[in-house]
């Protein structure tokens, strides 16, 4: 398949994206991993809530195994994240988003970059860069519902050895 | 006056060795004969096995590119294991093994999951990531001659 092949694909279900400047296709299709997981900076397993004994498909113990949106707010918080209110980059400061459908479960997780754009893994698809969090909000996902923000760790690392 | 009957025994002997030849060859067409049957049920056993795994991978491949198309921009699992699909892929059982573990041989992927699912067992340890997972499963297929 070619790039706008693949584009075509990804514009039936995020039709948003054809409007966003900074839409780009970051990776190659890959099911070794989810949105949660690349949120959480893992490109190797599955992390979703699940009472099913899988293969790499973890979720913690502590943490409520449902997809409501505590239970996701917990994970995170577990990883040093804290809620923020606003989405816009800050510097030294990661953040995350979460999306919920209708009945206000959760469906997607996506990262804000050091660049200020946001990379999404697209299910067991490909990973994207999008403007904004907002231009993936529709049918297959719903809307963003919070946002979480962390000091950035590789900025910390950089200063210590700049130090 | 020689009796009608008489014969004289080298006749006889004569008699006796050509029936005892016919015997021995009729034996071993028997044997070949049997031996044939066998041979030919082999190969159609083999036949059989080719056709019916040929079959299972196709079966395979078609309902494994439906569960992609229909579940592609879902990171539910839940959604995963639920489509009716994937289902269709668990409900064949173990007939099914050896597709899943070639395709996940080639390429690994969360469809490891339905070998959770039909052997009713995992195969790695906590962190374990999907492509270490997969490994353990070809592995695993060799040991128990799946593949």
């Amino acid at each position: 398949m070619t790039q706008n092949e693949i584009k075509e694909i990804i514009f039936q279900s995020f039709p948003g994206l054809k409007n966003d400047r900074n839409f780009k296709i970051t990776s190659p299709e890959d099911p070794k991993y989810n949105c949660i997981a690349w949120a959480a900076i893992k490109n190797n397993v599955w992390l979703w809530p699940t009472n099913g004994n899988l293969d790499a498909l973890i979720w913690p113990k502590s943490i409520p195994r449902n997809t409501e949106v505590l239970s996701f707010k917990l994970l995170f918080e577990s990883y040093g994240y804290e809620l923020c209110t606003e989405w816009k980059y800050e510097h030294h400061f990661q953040k995350v988003g979460f999306y919920v459908d209708k009945k206000n479960q959760i469906t997607h997780g996506t990262r804000q970059t050091i660049n200020g754009h946001w990379t999404s893994k697209l299910g067991s698809g490909w990973d994207i860069e999008h403007n904004n969090p907002f231009s993936i909000e529709g049918d297959e996902y719903g809307k963003v519902i919070f946002f979480m923000k962390r000091a950035n760790i590789s900025f910390d690392l950089n200063k210590i050895k700049h130090i | 006056m020689i009796p009608a009957l008489y014969q004289p025994p080298a006749f006889q002997e004569f008699k006796t060795a050509v029936s005892f030849q016919q015997n021995q060859i009729q034996n071993e067409f028997d044997h070949l004969h049997e031996n044939t049957i066998e041979y030919i049920e082999g190969l159609n056993k083999e036949r059989e096995k080719v056709n019916l795994d040929i079959y299972y991978k196709f079966k395979f491949d078609e309902l494994y590119s439906k569960v992609i198309k229909e579940t592609l921009f879902s990171s539910s699992s839940d959604r995963f294991l639920e489509n009716s699909n994937f289902k269709k892929i668990t409900s064949f059982g173990y007939k099914i093994v050896p597709a899943i573990l070639e395709e996940i041989r080639k390429k690994p992927s969360n469809i490891v999951w339905a070998l959770n699912i039909i052997t009713n067992q995992k195969i790695s340890a906590k962190d374990t990531s999907i492509e270490e997972a997969c490994q353990l499963w070809v592995n695993w297929g060799k040991k128990n001659k799946f593949n």
